[in-house]
């Protein structure tokens, strides 16, 4: 694969880009100052298709009015152990921070809790959210039902999203950051090769007439592979049923609109879990026990040819460092998509 | 794809009738000194793996289960006990019994407390293997919950980049309830195959694929014998090794268990002994919505995907746990499907314990 071109530049610059992008799509300065904070952690962290480039998306939800800029996430039930937010339609990493934070209050007061965002958006980069409930030390998953993209193990119809997970869990060094989508490459890999005119590997999807292809704009018409066949096939299934229809949201055919310019969208829905090690016994210990395990993971022997083995998470908080001294990486042509719509928003770009 | 065909089709199998099958597996339980009430509940768990046609958990993980009894690894008296809980969340020690009970006792205290606080977390330590994780996770699912069952495994598994056995095969089960009669179950080994497909080709000393295994010297190796020594990769690279080591670690230190290389006295090494752990997850749709609309939004999205165009030369397109009760009814009607290597494997057991083998 032949490098494709980058923009550098210092992370308060691009925020400031964001926010104001943001603000001009119809965000109220606190969601876009919310929803800048998610997105900007994923282009420090390497992960360019949930940053700046899965803004466009929302810019055109706004200007539907599928998503609605000012609205703000509430918590609106609370039990035991359990919590239910509704994102009322607004921005989703706003109405997610308010899901995750929740699910860390509840978890501290019950050992565990599981809490459901209903009426949301996309939230983007998922491993945000459990590093987040990791960070408060406490173990964190999410799970996300996205719209349909992916075919199911011996099918060629999309009928399933890229439905990611994620899981996050303390250490005594970084924690271990683990985010996943349950297709054989994500939506917006495919999305980022067809930007470049890259041919994808065999067996990652096929297009519009079941053909399979390596053409990434033909798989983007038609459907992307589970990941690993039917264990991907059967793992995207169950989160789909995590944080669609258990929370009381959708699944499948409901939200297909999320890919499409036009049409009906119903809203999206995520489910939380945050899990306190103090419920099982003594939290350092768990936090030194879980630290031993990641090093030895890591000193295990490598296969020709490998220079180390890392844990989940650990190449995104390296890369972030790097982007929070050297400047964070932006596709040339994200970076162009970019300056189009600040041009139609009336956002001046950053030199 | 000309990649050959693994586990192979078209192994030698034979029927064995159900209820035999059944008094066999309690006879070898017993013979080891496993209590009746034990014994039939660990007999019923792998009765139900080769009822169900996923014979990798059922008769065939006898030798091994006998083996770690007789090697004092499971103390066959040994029974669970819930040692500390609050309104969501308990802790189970399985007291170093077999590891069937506690999984049992973890799955219907997941009901409980779910029925009460809306979620549950029950964590397992000091127990042993569960086998078919699928079962516990029906149970939740049975009872109306949403259910997420994984537990830790001794090291088969390198991880994504190494050449060395550090990860189990760890696998993890999902399940709903639906609008119909049965669950939909999911169960998965995050290994690029699960472990027991390995033995099972070494009993005949069949070769593997290439890209499954390496040796104990982190070679390739298609010798089911060398790899079961050495090690065997992950799902999917990467992902499956992250997701191993996080599953690793929810059921192991988190719940107060070890896992990685402290659970190798599992497979015969000489190290201190420490249990495996258990981690169960369990959801009430009730509390965040209404449990009907819920069951019939689950039942409408198997459909959606049951209904997908098929791929050239496939029948059907099924979601997990389609076929699994229709297998269990035609086993049950018809005699239960047996690999003639698996019988050969368990009749030798049974010649050691003097137990019967069914005509």
């Amino acid at each position: 694969m032949s490098a494709r071109p980058v923009k550098t530049m210092p992370p308060e610059v691009l925020r400031d880009y964001m926010e104001r992008l943001l603000r001009a799509a119809g965000c109220s300065d606190i969601n876009a100052k919310e929803a800048a904070e998610v997105i900007l952690e994923a282009d420090m962290r390497g992960m360019g298709m949930q940053g700046l480039d899965h803004m466009f998306s929302m810019f055109a939800d706004l200007e539907r009015g599928t998503i609605d800029g000012n609205a703000r996430a509430e918590v609106i039930g609370e039990g035991l152990a359990t919590a239910m937010v509704d994102g009322h339609r607004g921005p989703g990493p706003p109405a997610a921070v308010l899901a995750t934070d929740t699910a860390i209050r509840k978890a501290r007061e019950a050992g565990c809790a599981t809490v459901g965002l209903i009426n949301g958006a996309g939230i983007y980069m998922v491993g945000y959210y459990v590093e987040r409930m990791a960070r408060a030390g406490l173990v964190g998953c999410a799970f996300c039902v996205s719209a349909s993209l992916v075919h199911p193990y011996g099918g060629v119809e999309r009928r399933l999203g890229t439905n990611p997970l994620a899981i996050g869990i303390p250490t005594a060094g970084d924690p271990v950051v683990f985010d996943m989508a349950t297709s054989a490459l994500s939506f917006s890999r495919v999305k980022f090769a067809a930007y470049h005119d890259e041919p994808l590997p065999e067996g990652m999807g096929v297009d519009s007439d079941g053909n399979p292809t390596t053409d990434a704009s033909k798989i983007l018409d038609g459907a992307v592979a589970p990941l690993a066949g039917h264990k991907g096939f059967g793992l995207s299934l169950c989160v789909a049923l995590l944080s669609g229809p258990l929370m009381g949201g959708h699944a499948g055919k409901a939200i297909d609109g999320w890919h499409k310019p036009t049409g009906e969208k119903a809203p999206r829905s995520q489910t939380f879990i945050a899990i306190d090690p103090a419920a099982f016994g003594d939290p350092e210990e768990f936090r030194a026990n879980a630290q031993a395990y990641i090093d030895e993971v890591k000193s295990a022997r490598t296969a020709p040819g490998v220079d180390a083995i890392r844990y989940p998470g650990e190449r995104a908080l390296a890369r972030r460092r790097e982007s929070l001294a050297d400047g964070v990486e932006v596709l040339e042509k994200t970076w162009e998509i970019a300056a189009e719509y600040a041009e139609k928003l009336g956002v001046d770009v950053p030199a | 794809m000309a990649a050959m065909e693994f586990p192979p089709r078209g192994r030698p199998t034979r029927r064995i009738d159900p209820a035999a099958l059944r008094a066999l597996m309690l006879g070898l339980l017993r013979a080891v000194g496993c209590p009746q009430d034990i014994a039939e509940i660990a007999a019923e768990v792998h009765w139900e793996a080769d009822l169900r046609g996923h014979h990798i958990q059922g008769l065939d993980h006898m030798t091994e289960l006998v083996g770690n009894i007789r090697a004092g690894r499971i103390d066959p008296e040994g029974r669970p006990e819930l040692v500390r809980d609050g309104p969501a969340w308990a802790q189970i020690s399985g007291h170093n019994g077999l590891g069937h009970p506690a999984g049992l006792l973890a799955a219907a205290t997941a009901v409980e407390k779910a029925g009460g606080a809306g979620v549950a977390v029950i964590g397992v330590k000091d127990s042993a293997d569960i086998f078919l994780v699928g079962y516990y996770a029906e149970m939740i699912a049975r009872a109306g919950f949403a259910a997420v069952v994984t537990t830790n495994v001794p090291p088969h598994v390198h991880p994504f980049g190494g050449a060395e056995a550090v990860l189990g095969t760890n696998p993890i089960a999902f399940a709903f309830p639906t609008a119909g009669a049965d669950p939909v179950i999911f169960d998965m080994a995050t290994s690029v195959v699960a472990a027991s497909h390995i033995r099972q080709a070494a009993y005949d000393g069949s070769p593997i694929p290439e890209g499954i295994g390496v040796g104990p010297d982190g070679r390739p190796s298609t010798d089911p014998k060398i790899v079961e020594k050495g090690s065997i990769g992950s799902m999917a690279g990467h992902r499956g090794s992250g997701l191993a080591l996080c599953l690793g670690l929810l059921s192991g230190p988190l719940v107060g268990a070890a896992t990685g290389k402290a659970l190798d006295s599992w497979l015969g090494r000489d190290v201190p002994h420490k249990g495996l752990g258990h981690f169960l997850l369990a959801v009430d749709p009730g509390i965040f919505g209404d449990v009907d609309t819920f069951r019939a939004a689950v039942e409408a999205h198997l459909g959606e995907i049951r209904g997908a165009r098929r791929a050239e030369g496939m029948e059907h397109v099924l979601v997990p746990g389609d076929r699994l009760f229709e297998t269990r009814a035609r086993s049950l009607a018809e005699g239960v499907t047996m690999y003639e290597n698996v019988w050969r494997e368990a009749a030798k057991l049974a010649s050691t314990l003097g137990v019967e083998m069914p005509a």
